[in-house]
């Protein structure tokens, strides 16, 4: 979906690495079989944290083989996860989730999202039926969302700790919907769970709103870090830049706290970079060019 | 344990070291001589030295322990007993060990609680701190200690604190469980119980054993931020003492001296 939920690439251990790929492998090939080709192009590492979360609190170790992969038909083939209930189940999601965020792209009015809707219309229709619940949850969740964003556009951004809150509450909706993902695919999702799950959402929530500042700001949609008519001066960035930092620290303390009190026994390298690792040095990253204009860096290896 | 002290002859409860001792010479005595031999007569006696010598540390080990409770027993005896005629306000003998002996036994519960609090939180010295403020040396006290020994990587004591436990309490489940699963661990680890040294083993800390002694001990692979994400490394202590080294080499080269002790 977004993609700011990744490993730490350059502090990885490379069977770990293999296995992340392994897993994320395993989710393209599920949702190419269980719907379609060009439902493949929807898979995201977002959506692979998901998976081994689920993993871990169904119990289930994979099965991996050596397959092809479609994006690269000539060479060797890669470990891939094979498919099982667990994936099963994170696909459709990933469909789901998918589809309400073109939606709400269509809403704030990018209308070239339109015919991406029509292609993919099909496949929401048939992860609708098989997940009810979790498609009811998204949709609900994104139309508060632009219900609060409405509301917001004209709350007054006075001091620090006012705006730190108001940010967090227009988080709370996508991580409701992160919850109700949560729950969907792990069978026996606890408490823990669930707080890690909405800390998660918030923090992705405040990622992305850190990182499309520029955009924002240019193209004059919403942003919770800015306002009608504000410059995005040093001054400022340097604020928001604080606020931001504040915030999403505290949110990978609550989530590395409620890490560590899982059980984990499936994929744990991969989750422990992720969740020590890769949410800090994203932030790093998108704090340090926050304001800017995204230039895309070459992939490290 | 039982099958060293047959090798040597001795009785298990009643061999002293210095026993132990003569007796582990004069097996090895044979063996000593012909280990210099070439071929196959020389590797069969270094090979029967180690044994013997492996042996030999599991009898002082198993003797150890054995006068460590006893030695606990009689200093436990002695409280008791001043406890009764209430004399251990002076002090008593047997218990010069910490200042505050008159609340150690009463507040052992408390204390053992907040040792193993403190340990949860990592925060290990303190944890000692308080442990060793702590006079009664119960068998919960040798599991706390070989855990927070555990904990620095510190196998070889811990095993030897986890033992003091088990042969103290030998009924309880969660000494012997834990012991089970350290032996386990040293076994895999592939040089047996005898890692005599104290320090962080290496690579131990990025890789992730899978170990569920995990009360205790909750290591996660990457859970350290600061061993992966380093900045620049230029300013190090070591990469100081280094430069310093090789300046004085070349120094030295060219027929002066910069540090002049060597």
């Amino acid at each position: 979906m977004f993609g700011y939920v990744n490993i730490d690439r350059p502090n990885i251990l490379f069977k770990d690495y293999n296995l992340y790929k392994a897993y994320y492998c395993g989710l393209c090939k599920t949702l190419g079989t269980r719907y379609s080709l060009k439902a493949r192009f929807s898979v995201n590492y977002d959506i692979t944290l998901l998976t081994l979360l689920a993993h871990n609190f169904q119990k289930t170790e994979c099965q991996i083989a050596h397959e092809r992969c479609i994006a690269h038909p000539v060479g060797r083939k890669f470990c891939v996860v094979q498919n099982d209930a667990v994936q099963e189940i994170v696909a459709d999601i990933n469909i789901i989730l998918g589809w309400y965020k073109l939606c709400d792209n269509v809403i704030d009015g990018e209308t070239k999202y339109k015919a991406v809707k029509a292609v993919f219309a099909r496949e929401f229709k048939k992860a609708n039926a098989r997940l009810p619940e979790v498609a009811e949850a998204a949709r609900f969740g994104y139309e508060r969302q632009c219900k609060m964003e409405e509301r917001a556009k004209s709350a007054p951004m006075d001091n620090e700790a006012a705006i730190k809150a108001y940010v967090l509450r227009l988080s709370a909706p996508f991580s409701e919907i992160m919850v109700a993902a949560g729950i969907a695919a792990c069978k026996s999702a606890d408490d823990g769970l669930k707080r890690l799950l909405h800390d998660l959402g918030a923090w992705v929530y405040i990622v992305d709103a850190a990182d499309d500042l520029y955009e924002d700001t240019k193209n004059k949609k919403f942003n919770p870090f800015n306002r009608e008519g504000q410059v995005l001066t040093d001054g400022f960035k340097a604020i928001i830049k604080n606020i931001a930092f504040e915030t999403l620290s505290l949110l990978e303390h609550n989530i590395r706290c409620e890490y560590d009190a899982m059980d984990i026994t499936v994929a744990e390298g991969c989750l422990s970079n992720v969740i020590y690792l890769g949410l800090s040095a994203k932030r790093e990253e998108v704090l340090s060019r926050i304001g800017e204009e995204k230039i895309k860096k070459p992939k490290l290896r | 344990m039982r099958d060293s002290f047959e090798i040597f002859n001795l009785n298990k409860d009643t061999a002293t070291k210095d026993e132990l001792y003569t007796a582990y010479r004069a097996a090895i005595a044979d063996y000593e001589f012909k280990r210099f031999e070439p071929g196959e007569v020389g590797t069969e006696a270094c090979e029967k030295l180690d044994e013997f010598k492996k042996y030999y540390n599991d009898c002082k080990q198993s003797i150890d322990v054995r006068e460590a409770v006893n030695t606990q027993k009689a200093t436990d005896e002695q409280y008791y007993k001043s406890a009764d005629t209430q004399s251990y306000f002076t002090g008593g003998n047997a218990y010069n060990r910490s200042s505050n002996s008159q609340s150690s036994s009463y507040g052992a519960a408390a204390d053992f609680n907040s040792v193993s609090a403190l340990i949860k939180k990592s925060d290990l010295d303190s944890a000692q701190k308080e442990l060793n403020s702590i006079s009664g040396r119960t068998a919960e006290w040798h599991y706390l200690q070989s855990v927070i020994y555990y904990k620095r990587h510190w196998t070889a004591e811990s095993k030897q604190e986890l033992n003091l436990a088990v042969e103290m309490e030998p009924t309880n489940p969660k000494y012997s469980s834990a012991y089970r699963k350290m032996s386990a661990q040293g076994a895999q680890n592939g040089n047996g119980s005898y890692t005599y040294g104290s320090g962080q083993q290496g690579g131990e800390k990025r890789s992730y054993q899978a170990d569920d002694w995990d009360n205790y001990d909750n290591r996660r692979s990457y859970r350290n931020e600061s061993d992966y994400r380093r900045g620049s490394s230029t300013n190090t202590a070591c990469n100081c003492c280094t430069a310093l080294c090789c300046a004085d080499t070349c120094c030295e080269c060219m027929g002066g001296d910069c540090i002049t002790c060597c």
